[in-house]
């Protein structure tokens, strides 16, 4: 890894937009650009659903996940996966027993990080409907290019030219990881720089929530 | 989840409005909601709003085996889903009646009025064609959900631009859209479908909201004729494509007149609107301007926030001196080795080191003689 001089860098992430009650039908929805990519996300529940996926301890959360072309895919069933195990970690779902949260999750642009902004939205989303959560959840994206730099939420052009993609998720409290998805092969130190360095980045996307949240909420902010 | 279920109260009273000249959210019975077109970033897709409703098409294609019957045309799919952001009630990747419904007559608008020019999908006879794909996905139901998706299907496969293909003996190539400009697909006419809510067998609602959906096809106490749905499918040239009726059967001549001539207008207007739409887009293009589904995102009202510069300053990591700062640190304030601590005295090896000196043991002899 090349020495840099230990002085504080900027770090960029790409410009977010994002418009809460996007849908009206919804209990909650969202739709959010990070730079090119967008994603809208529809919240519904807590509601009711059929006994047999029922829980007696705790709201079951399902996550649908469409992408923009074609038939749904065993990559769209995994990404469903990864964000229903994040959006578990922070829903309080003991509060509602019995019953069930759907979140959906419709693909409009992917331009590189669609996975980070997509759980982000959901978080946006989750908030808009109300549900209760022990803490909020923020997604950063990073790359490392051929020389082994690491790059804070990379665009699609970076992300072609990238050995490794990674994805980290922590939460709003202490700012633990939640959910790391790396693809590609990397060594541990890079993997320590870019945990940290997202860690850091993460602190932006919740100011994003809090602002949002302040602009009607007079009791935050 | 279950089915919503319109109150009585609601039901009356929006039958009572509706005799008396009025609607619920202050249109005309002609009037339709604000329609609004935006266009994704590729070719072929677009967002379409009709006041609340909303529905995401897009075209994809890909290289086909053409029919036997039909050796040199090529094919084109229909598929519209509801998924549960449409409306809690929908269920994930379940075919309903209603969609399947919806499917059909989007199937009978655009397949069966043979709208796209087929033929010129053809790349190879009776090997290979272009296969188009529109999916449709409703976002948002607020009613009408087939009007706002044909204006969609249309919208999308206006603006949809193929890959240029070039034969060189036996090969085919396709080209990149980077490498050659895409070609736009030949339509004959441009089909569009319009709802009509009909209430009490003579009145007739254009563009009819969830709720005079909902109304219109329930039975109702005070009025013994029920209403129905009519959708009619017609073109730029006022040629009817596609009629559907739910609900009761329509008493005489009239109403269906009526119907008739205020679709062929309209379609014509909405027709217009997306040409437009796409000429405009195409300006736009050629300008070099980046389209994106961001654009949608608006900024007027409290719940949108837009922010442009997030930067944040960072240590740049030294994996390095992370590590040797860790060493040292141990160095400093390494703990005394307690009786039993494991420590290595050679490397590779355990063992128990204790304190020196007298064995440390209680004697419990004393402790027994007591009891």
């Amino acid at each position: 890894m090349e020495v840099e001089n230990t002085d504080l860098k900027d770090f960029k992430l790409r410009p977010m937009k994002c418009e809460c009650n996007f849908l009206s039908k919804s209990d909650g929805s969202a739709i959010l650009s990070q730079g090119q990519t967008v994603a809208l996300v529809s919240v519904n529940g807590p509601l009711d659903i059929k006994m047999t996926s029922q829980s007696i301890e705790k709201a079951t959360l399902e996550v649908l996940f469409t992408s923009k072309v074609g038939k749904p895919s065993v990559a769209d069933r995994y990404k469903e996966h990864v964000i229903r195990q994040t959006c578990e970690s922070a829903i309080l779902g003991s509060l509602y027993p019995r019953t069930g949260i759907t979140v959906t999750i419709q693909e409009l642009e992917d331009y590189g990080g669609f996975t980070v902004c997509s759980i982000n939205c959901a978080c946006l989303a989750l908030l808009n409907a109300g549900v209760a959560m022990r803490h909020t959840f923020a997604g950063v994206a990073c790359a490392v290019d051929e020389q082994g730099n690491i790059q804070l939420d990379p665009d699609a052009a970076q992300l072609e030219t990238a050995r490794a993609t990674m994805n980290f998720v922590f939460d709003s409290r202490e700012k633990r990881l939640i959910t790391s998805l790396t693809n590609g092969s990397f060594s541990e130190d890079a993997y320590k720089e870019a945990l940290e360095r997202c860690r850091s980045a993460s602190q932006l996307v919740f100011d994003f929530y809090k602002d949002i949240v302040s602009k009607y909420s007079y009791v935050i902010g | 989840m279950r089915d919503v279920f319109l109150s009585n109260c609601e039901k009356n009273f929006i039958n009572k409005v509706v005799v008396e000249g009025h609607r619920l959210d202050g249109r005309t019975y002609d009037e339709s909601r604000s329609l609004s077109i935006s266009f994704g970033s590729d070719y072929g897709s677009c967002m379409v709003s009709l006041g609340e409703t909303k529905v995401l098409a897009n075209v994809s294609c890909e290289v086909v085996q053409p029919k036997q019957i039909r050796p040199n045309e090529g094919t084109i799919y229909i598929n519209l889903e509801i998924s549960p952001m449409a409306a809690p009630q929908f269920e994930a990747n379940r075919q309903t009646e209603f969609s399947v419904y919806l499917n059909r007559l989007l199937e009978k608008c655009y397949k069966d009025s043979k709208c796209v020019d087929l033929e010129s999908l053809c790349i190879v006879v009776e090997e290979k064609v272009w296969s188009l794909r529109v999916d449709i996905k409703v976002l948002n139901h607020d009613g009408n959900i087939i009007e706002c998706a044909s204006i969609a299907t249309i919208t999308a496969l206006a603006h949809f631009r193929r890959p240029d293909v070039t034969r060189s003996g036996d090969s085919v190539i396709i080209h990149d859209i980077t490498e050659r400009d895409p070609i736009p697909t030949v339509l004959f006419h441009y089909p569009v479908c319009t709802t009509y809510a009909i209430f009490n067998n003579d009145v007739l609602l254009s563009d009819p909201n969830f709720l005079e959906e909902q109304v219109c096809t329930s039975f109702s106490e005070e009025s013994d004729t029920a209403g129905g749905l009519l959708v009619i499918g017609v073109n730029q040239y006022k040629e009817v494509c596609v009629m559907n009726l739910t609900g009761a059967a329509i008493q005489g001549t009239n109403l269906l007149n009526k119907a008739l001539s205020g679709a062929g207008d309209k379609c014509k207007e909405i027709v217009d609107m997306v040409k437009k739409a796409i000429v405009h887009d195409d300006t736009l293009r050629q300008k070099r301007t980046k389209i994106n589904f961001s654009d949608v995102i608006t900024q007027d009202h409290l719940l949108c926030l837009s922010k442009k510069d997030l930067s944040i300053k960072l240590k740049h990591y030294n994996i390095d001196d992370a590590v040797e700062n860790d060493e040292m640190d141990e160095d400093e304030s390494e703990p005394e080795p307690s009786k039993y601590d494991v420590v290595a005295s050679v490397p590779q090896t355990a063992e128990i080191q204790t304190k020196k000196g007298a064995s440390q043991w209680i004697e419990i002899s004393s402790d027994s003689e007591e009891d």
